[in-house]
C-alpha cells in the first residue's frame, strides 16, 4: 500500500525503546511474565501492537494526534482527582476550587494539569487537523475518519466550554452567559435551543448541575466512543502515503 | 505456547552506539570475527553490551522515577487533610448592627460552618451552632440566657461551656467584634 513494504531491512522500527520499555516493565511487574502471561499472552499481543512498523516517511508532523490522546488522558486522570474535591453547587463551587488550589496537596499541581491541558490540547488538535489537511489524508478510503475527527474536534469544543463553567467565578459566569446567546441565535429552535441549556432564562444552579453532568459523564463517553473509531479505523486503513 | 506465538526478542539493532547503516552485518553474525571487527575500527560486542545495559539502567531509572514520583504526588493529594476539607465560604463575616438589634439571634456560615451571633447579658457572643453531641443546630434561648439544642436537650453557657449533657465538649466560640453599624464574625 503507497509503496511501502511489510518487512524489509529499510523498514524503520520506532517502536524499539517502547518495546525495551515494556519488557522491563513486565519484568519488574511480573504482571506480562511467567505463569499468568503464558496462560494468557499479554506480552505478545503487546509487543505485536506496538512494534507495529511504520513507513520511512512518518516524521514527527505524524505525531500530534497521539499528543492529543495523550493530553486527553492526562485530562481524564486530573479530571477525576478534581472530582474527589470539587462541589458543583452555586455556592461551594468557587470555594472549592479555591481550596484544591491553596488548600488541597499537590492540588494546585492537578488543577494546573487539567487547566492547560484543556488549553494545549486545542493547540496541538489543530495541528493534528492541518497536517492531515496538508497531506491530503482526509481523502478516501479515509475520508469517514475525518469525518469522525471533525465530530471529535466539535466534542472538544463543548468539553473546554462545558468546563469553563465549573469553577463558577465571573469570568466563566459571563463567558457561560455569552456562550449560551450562540445556540439562542439559531432561527426557529433558538430559544428554546438556549433554555434547555441553560436550565432557565439564565445561568443558575440549573446551568451549573447540567453543565457539570455534561462535562463530566455525558462527553467523556461520547468522545470514548469517537476515539475508538477513530482508532479502529486508522489501524484497519493505515497511514497515508508521503506528500 | 504454540511456536507461532512466541514473544521476538527485542531487536539488537539499532543500538545507540552501533552506526546506523543498514548494510552492517547483524550482531550476532559479528561475533565469531571479533578481532576483525576490532581492527576495522567497530566498537566490539563487550562494549556493545555495556552500552546497551547502561541504556536499559537509565532508561529503568527514570520509569522508576516516574512512577514512584507520581505515586507520592497521586497519594498525597488523594489522602484528605484538614485544611482540604474546608467546606469553602469567608472566613470573616461581616454584617449590619441593626440585624442584631433586630432579631434574638443572627446565623451566618463561618467557612460554610453554621455560626449563631447573640446579645447575652455580658455583650455580643459567636458560637458554632453544632452541638457537640450528634451535630443538630442548637437555639439561643434569651429567656433562660443559654444555647439549648431541640434533640437530646444539651445546654451550653453564653461562652459556649456545656451546663447540661449530654454534650461532651463545649461549642467552639469565634472571635466577633462590633464596630461602627457592623458586626465583625471570624
Amino acid at each position: 500500500m503507497f509503496g511501502w513494504k511489510r518487512k524489509g531491512p529499510e523498514q524503520a522500527y520506532r517502536g524499539v525503546g517502547m518495546a525495551a520499555m515494556i519488557n522491563a516493565l513486565s519484568l519488574l511487574t511480573g504482571a506480562m511474565y511467567g505463569e499468568l502471561d503464558e496462560r494468557l499472552d499479554f506480552r505478545t499481543a503487546l509487543q505485536r501492537a506496538l512494534r507495529k512498523p511504520v513507513p520511512r516517511h512518518v516524521n514527527f508532523w505524524f505525531c500530534f494526534g497521539g499528543i492529543t490522546f495523550l493530553i486527553f488522558m492526562i485530562q481524564l486522570v486530573t479530571g477525576i482527582a478534581l472530582l474527589l474535591y470539587y462541589r458543583p453547587t452555586v455556592e461551594q463551587a468557587y470555594h472549592s476550587v479555591v481550596n484544591i488550589t491553596n488548600n488541597v496537596p499537590f492540588g494546585w499541581l492537578v488543577r494546573g494539569f487539567h487547566h492547560w491541558g484543556a488549553n494545549l490540547i486545542m493547540v496541538v488538535v489543530m495541528i493534528h487537523a492541518l497536517r492531515v489537511f496538508l497531506y491530503g489524508a482526509y481523502k478516501p478510503p479515509r475520508d469517514f475518519n475525518w469525518v469522525v475527527g471533525a465530530l471529535l474536534m466539535f466534542s472538544l469544543l463543548l468539553f473546554g466550554f462545558s468546563g469553563y463553567l465549573l469553577p463558577w467565578n465571573e469570568l466563566s459566569y459571563w463567558a457561560t452567559v455569552v456562550g449560551a446567546e450562540i445556540p439562542g441565535a439559531i432561527p426557529w429552535i433558538g430559544d428554546d435551543l438556549a433554555y434547555f441549556i441553560k436550565g432557565g432564562d439564565t445561568v443558575g444552579q440549573l446551568a451549573l448541575t447540567r453543565f457539570f453532568a455534561f462535562h463530566v459523564v455525558i462527553m467523556p463517553l461520547c468522545m470514548m466512543v469517537l476515539l475508538g473509531l477513530h482508532f479502529l479505523m486508522i489501524r484497519r486503513l493505515g497511514i497515508a502515503g508521503p506528500l | 505456547m504454540e511456536a507461532g506465538v512466541t514473544p521476538e526478542p527485542t531487536p539488537p539493532d539499532p543500538s545507540p552506539d552501533a552506526p546506523a547503516n543498514p548494510a552492517d552485518p547483524p550482531a550476532a553474525a559479528a561475533e565469531p570475527d571479533e578481532a576483525a571487527a576490532r581492527a576495522a575500527g567497530l566498537p566490539d560486542a563487550a562494549r556493545r553490551k555495556f552500552m546497551h545495559r547502561v541504556y536499559n539502567m537509565t532508561l529503568g531509572f527514570w520509569v522508576l522515577a516516574g512512577i514512584a514520583g507520581t505515586g507520592y504526588t497521586a497519594a498525597r493529594y488523594v489522602w484528605p487533610t484538614k485544611e482540604g476539607e474546608s467546606t469553602g465560604g469567608e472566613r470573616t463575616v461581616t454584617f449590619p448592627k441593626k440585624e442584631l438589634d433586630d432579631e434574638t439571634m443572627v446565623k451566618v456560615l463561618v467557612e460554610g460552618k453554621p455560626v449563631g451571633v447573640f446579645r447575652a447579658a455580658d455583650g455580643v457572643h459567636a458560637l458554632s451552632l453544632v452541638c457537640t453531641h450528634l451535630g443538630c443546630l442548637v437555639n439561643w434561648n434569651p429567656d433562660a440566657g443559654l444555647m439549648i439544642c431541640p434533640c437530646h436537650g444539651s445546654r451550653y453557657e453564653p461562652s459556649g461551656q456545656v451546663v447540661q449533657g449530654p454534650a461532651p465538649l463545649p461549642l467552639k466560640a469565634y472571635d466577633v467584634r462590633v464596630s461602627g453599624d457592623t458586626v465583625v464574625v471570624g
